[in-house]
Order: C-alpha cells, then sequence, then structure tokens
C-alpha cells in the first residue's frame, strides 16, 4: 500500500501550455528594420476577444520575462506600448498586430496571454531587435 | 493545495465527482438500486456540477484578465467553452428534474446526453472533431455508470451478492467502453503511445492507467467477497477510493498539454 501515496503525489504534475505561437514575424530574435505590423501564427485556433497582446520596448538590461510581465499589465491603449490598440473578437488561427511608426533601435518584448479553443488559458512572449 | 492548482485541479474534479453522482446516481436508481441512491446524493451532484462550471469559468477569466459581467457573459456565450458549461448545467437541470418527476429512462438518457456532452466539451475534447468529442462523452458516461454503481452499493445498507451480480454486466461494459475510447483519445492527443514516457501528459496518462489497474484489481477483490459473503465494505471503500484517485489524476490530465498541442517555437510559459 506504500504504493499509493506515491501514485497520489505523482497524479497532481503542474498544469502547461495547449496553444502555442508557432511562427512570427519579424521572426524570434531577428534585428530587422521598423516594421509596421507583427504577425503572429498559432498551432490552433485562438479566441481572440479574451486574449491580449503587447509590445514594448525592452530597457536596457531589463530581461525579457521582467518586459513581458510589464507589458501584459498595461492597458490596450497605455503610450508606452509600441502596438497600436488591436480590436478582434474572432476565433483565428492568425493575427496580425499594428505597430507605432518608426520604432527606434533596441529590443522590443512580444507579449500574449490567450485563450486556446478548448478553453484553456496560456502565457509567453518572443523578442525581436530593431536596428 | 496551491493556487495553481485549485485553479486546474478542483473545477474539474468537481465536474467529475458532480457528474458521476448525478448521471451515475440515476443509472444506479434506475437498474441496480431502486431509489437508493437517495434524490439529495442526486443533488449534490447537481451542486458540484454549478460549482465546478463556476469555478472553472472564474480560473480561466481571471487569469486572462476579464472580469468584468459583459466578459462572463461573452465568455459563456460566444466561446465553445463557455457554451460548454452552459449546456452541462441545462442537462444536469432537466436530468435531476426528471428523476424528481419520474419521467421515462428516454428522458433521463437524453438529459443524461446532453450533460455528458457539454462536459466533453470542456478541455481537450473540444479541439479534435466531432468524433472525439463523442469519444469523450462516452469515457465520462462510462466512468459515470462504474463509479456510480460502486457508490450505490457502498451507501445501501445491505449490498447483497445478487446485487453485485447485477451490477457485473454494466461494469464490465463500462471497463469496455473505458478501454476503447481512452486508447482512441490517447492515439488522438499523443500520436504514438509508445512515446507516452517522453511527455509530461503521457507521464500522467500512464500513471492514470495505473490507478484504473488498481480499480480493476480492487474490483475483483469485491466480487470475491461477495461472493464468500465476507468483509465486503471495507473492499467496497477501496475501490471507490482507488476510482476517487483515478478522477483526481484525470481532473490533473485534462489541464496538461497533450504532445499534438505542444509549442514549437520560442513559446515562454
Amino acid at each position: 500500500m506504500r504504493v499509493v501515496p506515491i501514485l497520489l503525489a505523482l497524479a497532481f504534475g503542474s498544469a502547461s501550455a495547449h496553444t502555442a505561437v508557432t511562427s512570427m514575424t519579424p521572426a524570434a530574435d531577428a534585428t530587422v528594420s521598423a516594421p509596421k505590423e507583427l504577425v503572429l501564427k498559432f498551432n490552433e485556433p485562438v479566441e481572440l476577444r479574451f486574449s491580449t497582446f503587447r509590445v514594448l520596448a525592452l530597457k536596457s538590461g531589463q530581461a525579457a520575462d521582467d518586459g513581458a510581465q510589464a507589458a501584459l499589465a498595461l492597458k490596450a491603449d497605455a503610450t508606452e506600448l509600441a502596438n497600436t490598440p488591436l480590436i478582434a473578437r474572432n476565433l483565428a488561427a492568425q493575427l496580425r498586430i499594428p505597430l507605432k511608426s518608426n520604432l527606434k533601435a533596441g529590443s522590443y518584448v512580444v507579449a500574449w496571454k490567450i485563450l486556446s479553443e478548448d478553453g484553456h488559458p496560456v502565457t509567453g512572449h518572443n523578442v525581436f531587435m530593431v536596428k | 493545495m496551491t493556487p495553481d492548482l485549485l485553479a486546474t485541479v478542483w473545477p474539474k474534479l468537481a465536474l467529475y465527482l458532480g457528474a458521476a453522482l448525478l448521471v451515475g446516481g440515476v443509472a444506479a436508481r434506475r437498474v441496480l438500486t431502486p431509489g437508493h441512491p437517495g434524490l439529495v446524493w442526486l443533488g449534490v451532484g447537481l451542486a458540484l456540477l454549478l460549482l465546478g462550471g463556476a469555478s472553472g469559468v472564474y480560473f480561466t477569466l481571471a487569469g486572462l484578465g476579464f472580469t468584468a459581467p459583459a466578459d462572463l457573459l461573452d465568455y459563456l456565450t460566444g466561446t465553445g467553452a463557455g457554451r460548454a458549461v452552459l449546456i452541462l448545467w441545462m442537462g444536469a437541470l432537466v436530468l435531476l428534474a426528471a428523476e424528481i418527476a419520474e419521467l421515462s429512462w428516454l428522458a433521463a438518457l437524453g438529459a443524461s446526453g446532453v450533460l455528458l456532452w457539454g462536459l466533453a466539451g470542456i478541455g481537450h475534447g473540444a479541439s479534435h472533431g466531432q468524433l472525439t468529442h463523442v469519444l469523450h462523452g462516452l469515457h465520462a458516461g462510462a466512468m459515470c455508470l462504474w463509479v456510480g454503481g460502486v457508490f450505490a452499493l457502498l451507501t445501501r445498507r445491505r449490498a447483497t451478492a445478487v446485487l453485485a451480480r447485477k451490477f457485473t454486466p454494466y461494469a464490465l461494459g463500462s471497463v469496455l467502453t473505458l478501454g476503447i475510447s481512452g486508447v482512441w483519445m490517447s492515439l488522438e492527443h499523443t500520436g504514438n503511445l509508445l512515446l507516452l514516457p517522453a511527455s509530461a501528459y503521457g507521464r500522467t496518462l500512464l500513471l492514470k492507467l495505473a490507478w484504473v489497474g488498481l480499480a480493476l484489481l480492487a474490483a475483483v477483490i469485491v466480487r470475491r467477497a461477495f461472493a464468500v459473503g465476507q468483509g465486503v465494505r471495507p473492499r467496497l471503500i477501496g475501490e471507490a477510493l482507488t476510482l476517487l484517485a483515478v478522477l483526481g489524476v484525470t481532473a490533473s490530465l485534462s489541464g496538461q498539454a497533450p504532445p499534438t498541442h505542444s509549442a514549437t517555437e520560442h513559446s515562454g510559459h
């Protein structure tokens, strides 16, 4: 019977993600001229009505994780954001995020909190650089 | 229980327990132990379904930062997962009403089907097409029959060998349905059964299979105890606890990413 508590303990592993960003344009970690928009593609449809996307310039020495947290804490129309407010309410496997014009050189974090088709919330982020 | 565990496991566990009490309880009252379990247990099942559905919706929306009343209404009516919760609740209410009003078995069967269809739409069953959705519903229904039957035998004052023999074909049918639908769903969600140990989802699935194996062993021990007429109740408690562990692991499994849903590029989580 000693095996029972072990099996019970093993049963409750932590939850993980279901939906993922399969590609981003500009590509993750790429250095590009100031883009006008970002394109995200997902491995399955995403409920955009309940999803949040933010693009924010990383401060010097700021970790991407911290930048992503800070970006997601901002309101959709915050002046600090590098993207313009996004209004999308449908179910989609691809999303275009318009960016403000003439982004300054530096690193930018693209952060998301999305609702997958099967109802699971997922968070994540990528980084790209503007030259 | 940590907040993450509370948010991912509790709502599903409440839903599974609620469905087992309500659907399994109604089935037991109609085919195994007439009038037992009492309506109060079916009410507890309904309460768990309401609580599990509501807490699942709350934790999902709170995690996404959408907690206004309009968000809740949009979620329940505008997303597949939200509509599944509404369907589940409607099926549960009609099933309890059908049982209280002593409607025909056809009404109970239809309401159970609606409830199970909603339950199957919350989680992995929602994202692999209609056939997988149906299989998730059948899987849940079979589990409800097994758990409901064991619960009815356990809570009945005098559970006899005759009752146990009456339950056996239903239990075997449930196990057969669980096995076939389980293998099919595993192939759908993992792609290759040989690769199960390579992912957290696969390892949890193997753990669930281990618990199911223990539950089957416990069921055999219970049947033997009935045959010789000794020590039935402690063994029935053992079978019920093992089934409870199966439901717990299943609740954990439904919050994890199957390998067929995994990330392919730079998705920090």
